[in-house]
């Protein structure tokens, strides 16, 4: 009896715990195993099934005061497509429903032709009137399906920095910008939306079987849209007016390597990308393309001959207007000596005899290590994609003349933002910083990963960029006769201008890049601005084409960000 | 254990047992019936909310798409064509040091 009683209690012990366990399978099966099956069925029942629905993290613009503003989003809307063999008068169908949304007559006609087909779209991305409207109209044969699109409110604004999405083979995917960058963390876990407490826990348990998963999240950009539309307006307006080929400007906290804004013109909209002709618009110059700066370099091989206290500011040397190098004759670019100069006048007349002479007082190994050191030829790791390092290999070259070419810019040729990092180690201290685009990522599970500013190397002591400060400050105060000297703020700027090269030969005659950067206050900046014009017709130097624009996105930041006067 | 056993050869503690039992299957399929009516309230709800929040979205989108066409119009020309000036003779004050005094 004992041992009788004690196989029962056993038995149906066992007997709840395998029905437990059977329960707890069913749900599993259920609700993560087959969700997606079940998940469609319930949307078909609901509201209708669509094959375009998708979900997708967004991305953010950041004012300064912290406020969210959607630089890519999700839009939802509806489709609609026709079942050919129920409709009866397609005449009469089209002329109904194209009084209410664009639809194209031919390709109306070529898919109701197809009978044999159960399912032709005809129209998407209608808003709910329009829904409401073809509602209305009660046709047989005609159905509604919703549907959601990535949309880009912004449209032009940031295209460049932020992409779009597309379709590659038969995927939805982020194709340039963040939206590629960040690809993994913006579709995360596709619709994967649990709906109780059961599912919660046993979908945690299927990530861990399964390795983790995706959490999917949304990115917060750096970018304030309040500036980037500020820089656009601007560069667009320079790049009219003077008929470029290209236009280019970047806004950076040159402390913290934070990008404010980033432009380029021409630029696309997301939301129309198939109708872009020139694919090379996506191409995002400012860390995909290398350039020949020009006398922007200049400021950097000065700040390094001084570091080595090589040369002061007050060093002179005699200005013939050429140095004869290797056999080969470099100019001035007005082909005029000076005689006795010192090394601020090699600045403010931006002398490429005086950039050969810095080099040459600080000697070719020292010259090479601190490019290297500013970072030319190696990547900045700023998290955009598609970024090449910069092209230095003429400096593993014996040759005199090609040091000296590359004291002012020439023969070495690298990416906007690579130079734009070694500038600002002349703004922060001598530091060089890793820049980006994304300040966090926000993630559904409420975590939120923000970007620590990284600080790569010291490159230059905090002297000597005091020094390069308060000279490129009096350079800037001097251009074009001081008309666009600041009252109460010190500004340090150098403009550059070079010839554009093509197969590795020059181009003749107007074929130049204009460059300009400048940072304010100058001891104390909390802005750095890089501007560049590809080809600008009717200008030969920068000091005329990007000196006024330069001149109104400071002031701007000086009054957005409220900076107090420092002189 | 063998304490629970001696207990459960008495009859009394059979038929409590027994009742337990049929209490906890029916405590069982309560539950389990009522998380799934609860799944099926929380599921519909779920849409309705999706539905509320699309509302939502398209507003706020609608607001932002505002926002952005005003952030380009308001510019320098915009702000002349309407009559204002650029400020002229900007003094500041400045004084080193806290300026509050006991």
């Amino acid at each position: 009896m004992r041992d009788g009683s004690r196989t029962r209690i056993k038995l149906v012990g066992i007997l709840i715990f395998l029905f437990g366990l059977a329960l707890l399978g069913r749900l599993f099966y259920l609700q993560i195993i087959k969700h997606d099956y079940y998940s469609d069925k319930a949307n078909a029942q609901y509201i209708g099934k669509s094959p375009q629905m998708f979900n997708r993290g967004d991305i953010y613009f950041k004012k300064k005061d912290g406020q969210l503003i959607s630089g890519a989003t999700i839009k939802n809307g509806f489709l609609v497509a026709l079942i050919p063999k129920q409709i009866t008068n397609p005449e009469d169908v089209y002329n109904k429903i194209s009084k209410i949304i664009d639809v194209d007559r031919e390709n109306f006609f070529k898919k109701i032709n197809k009978k044999n087909d159960p399912y032709e779209e005809i129209a998407h991305r209608l808003n709910e009137d329009e829904k409401k409207e073809i509602e209305k109209l009660n046709i047989d044969g005609l159905r509604l399906y919703p549907e959601s699109w990535r949309y880009y409110p912004a449209k032009n604004l940031a295209a460049n920095v932020i992409g779009f999405v597309g379709f590659k083979d038969n995927d939805l995917l982020g194709r340039y910008g963040i939206e590629y960058k960040y690809d993994e963390v913006l579709k995360g876990e596709n619709g994967n939306n649990n709906v109780n407490f059961f599912a919660e826990i046993l979908s945690k348990i299927k990530k861990e079987l399964k390795g983790g998963g995706n959490e999917s999240g949304s990115v917060v950009l750096s970018i304030d849209p309040v500036v980037q539309s500020f820089l656009e307006n601007t560069i667009q307006k320079n790049f009219d007016n003077l008929k470029a080929e290209q236009a280019g400007g970047l806004i950076i906290d040159p402390k913290t390597g934070r990008i404010i804004a980033m432009a380029i013109k021409p630029d696309f909209d997301p939301n129309n990308y198939s109708k872009v002709k020139d694919q090379s618009l996506f191409v995002n110059p400012m860390v995909e393309n290398i350039f020949e700066m020009g006398s922007i370099m200049k400021p950097l091989t000065i700040a390094a001959a001084i570091d080595q206290n090589k040369i002061t500011p007050q060093t002179t040397y005699f200005d013939k207007g050429y140095v004869d190098i290797d056999s080969r004759r470099l100019n001035n670019f007005d082909k005029k000596g000076r005689g006795k100069v010192d090394m601020q006048e090699v600045l403010n007349q931006s002398l490429n005899t005086g950039a050969v002479f810095a080099e040459q007082q600080l000697g070719h190994e020292k010259f090479r290590e601190y490019i290297k050191n500013y970072g030319f030829g190696s990547k900045t790791e700023i998290d955009l994609p598609g970024e090449i390092a910069g092209r230095i290999s003429t400096l593993e070259s014996k040759r005199d003349v090609e040091f000296a070419t590359a004291s002012f810019g020439q023969n070495i040729a690298v990416t906007p933002i690579e130079m734009i990092i070694a500038l600002s180690s002349l703004a922060n201290g001598g530091f060089i910083v890793r820049p980006h685009v994304v300040d966090e990522i926000k993630y559904e599970n409420g975590d939120i990963v923000k970007t620590e500013p990284k600080i790569i190397k010291q490159v230059l002591k905090k002297e000597t960029t005091e020094i390069l400060s308060g000279m490129l400050s009096k350079v800037y105060d001097s251009i074009l006769g001081g008309q666009f000297k600041i009252d109460h703020y010190s500004v340090s700027a150098k403009t550059g201008t070079a010839q554009m090269t093509k197969d590795g030969k020059y181009l003749e005659g107007d074929q130049n890049l204009h460059t300009f950067f400048g940072y304010a206050p100058s001891y104390n900046p909390k802005f750095l601005t890089f501007l560049f014009l590809i080809n600008p017709q009717g200008v030969r130097f920068a000091s005329v084409s990007l000196t006024p624009p330069f001149s109104d996105i400071t002031k701007f930041l000086i009054n957005y960000y409220e900076i107090p006067p420092d002189r | 254990m063998t304490r629970i056993i001696e207990k459960v050869e008495k009859e009394e503690a059979r038929r409590k047992l027994f009742g337990l039992l049929i209490f906890s299957a029916i405590l069982m399929i309560s539950l389990y019936m009522y998380f799934m009516s609860v799944t099926v309230i929380k599921t519909v709800e779920r849409k309705e909310n999706i539905m509320i929040i699309q509302g939502l979205n398209s507003d706020n989108q609608a607001l932002e798409e505002s926002y952005f066409s005003i952030l380009n119009k308001f510019n320098k020309d915009y702000a002349y064509s309407l009559g204002f000036v650029d400020q002229k003779n900007t003094d500041f004050v400045f004084k080193s040091g806290s300026v509050a005094k006991r």
